[in-house]
């Protein structure tokens, strides 16, 4: 099990996501970074907002770090939700799309874009979803 | 230039996705700023499957985008959040979906088998029309 939110997890992403033909093939014309904010429960034991930053390019995903707000804040698509959500969305009882929606996920960034390449999107969602996962209420 | 106004509360995702959408396609492409310039009109979308609804209020140069239903709206669309998706990426022949690519047809199957259901037809086709091309990112 990999905690969630931690380098090693961003790290154990990275690599299934690379590994990944479908999503490889959902995203051939994706080019942009897209940060994850993942923002504080202390109720939880998550008691301050990470950010994360993919670097994704043609399919391809190039890095997968923690970086600062300032760096997260900069990318081209910011999606942003409080770690109850993440969970939700990594346990598939939240449908990312369905989860924009609702407003349980908020993203910014050029929603044409975006809207294109849905399918990439749930492939992500998807490979999040294998990596086998403790959060910090679990452990 | 065209107006769009979102009178939406944050927590509103669908209202921003539709108002951002919009409004990006009028920058992107300014000739779209036409379908708004004799319409009048009102479209209602409810997403069955995630509990939505928002309503899409057309004025001559304007739109308003409101997460709210509109009493005696045009048109009423009701979908799934995917199917909605799909009506924004389909290539469209005169405001419509296209049945003559895959995706057109997927379109029509969706609303054969009432996952995708418009209720104000025919009268709301130019508010269908207007609507679609201001979505579509196909």
């Amino acid at each position: 099990m990999t905690a969630f939110g931690t380098q090693e997890w961003l790290e154990a992403y990275e690599a299934r996501i690379n590994a990944s033909e479908s999503y490889r093939e959902a995203a051939a014309s994706w080019e942009g970074a897209v940060a994850f904010v993942f923002e504080a429960e202390p109720d939880r034991g998550w008691p301050r907002t990470e950010h994360a930053l993919l670097d994704l390019w043609h399919g391809e995903c190039r890095s997968a770090r923690l970086v600062s707000r300032e760096e997260a804040e900069a990318a081209p698509f910011v999606i942003r939700a409080p770690l109850t959500r993440w969970q939700q969305v990594i346990a598939r009882e939240l449908d990312p799309v369905k989860g924009m929606m609702q407003g349980k996920l908020r993203l910014s960034g050029d929603l044409p874009t975006i809207v294109r390449h849905v399918r990439a999107a749930k492939e992500l969602v998807d490979l999040a979803a294998a990596i086998p996962t403790e959060f910090p209420d679990e452990s | 230039m065209a107006e769009v106004h979102l009178r939406a509360g944050g927590e509103a995702g669908l209202a921003h996705m539709v108002a951002g959408l919009i409004e990006a396609n009028l920058d992107a492409d300014p000739s779209r700023e036409r379908l708004l310039s004799g319409r009048r009109g009102a479209v209602e979308i409810v997403v069955f499957d995630s509990g939505v609804t928002v309503g899409v209020t057309f004025v001559p140069g304007a739109v308003t985008v409101t997460d709210a239903p509109v009493p005696g709206a045009d048109l009423r669309v009701a979908t799934g959040a995917d199917d909605l998706m799909a009506l924004t990426t389909v290539p469209l022949r005169a405001g419509l979906p296209d049945p003559t690519t895959p995706a057109g047809r997927a379109v029509v199957a969706a609303m054969l088998r009432g996952r995708l259901r418009a209720r104000g037809l025919p009268g709301g086709l130019g508010a269908l029309r207007t609507l679609t091309r201001l979505l579509s990112v196909a």
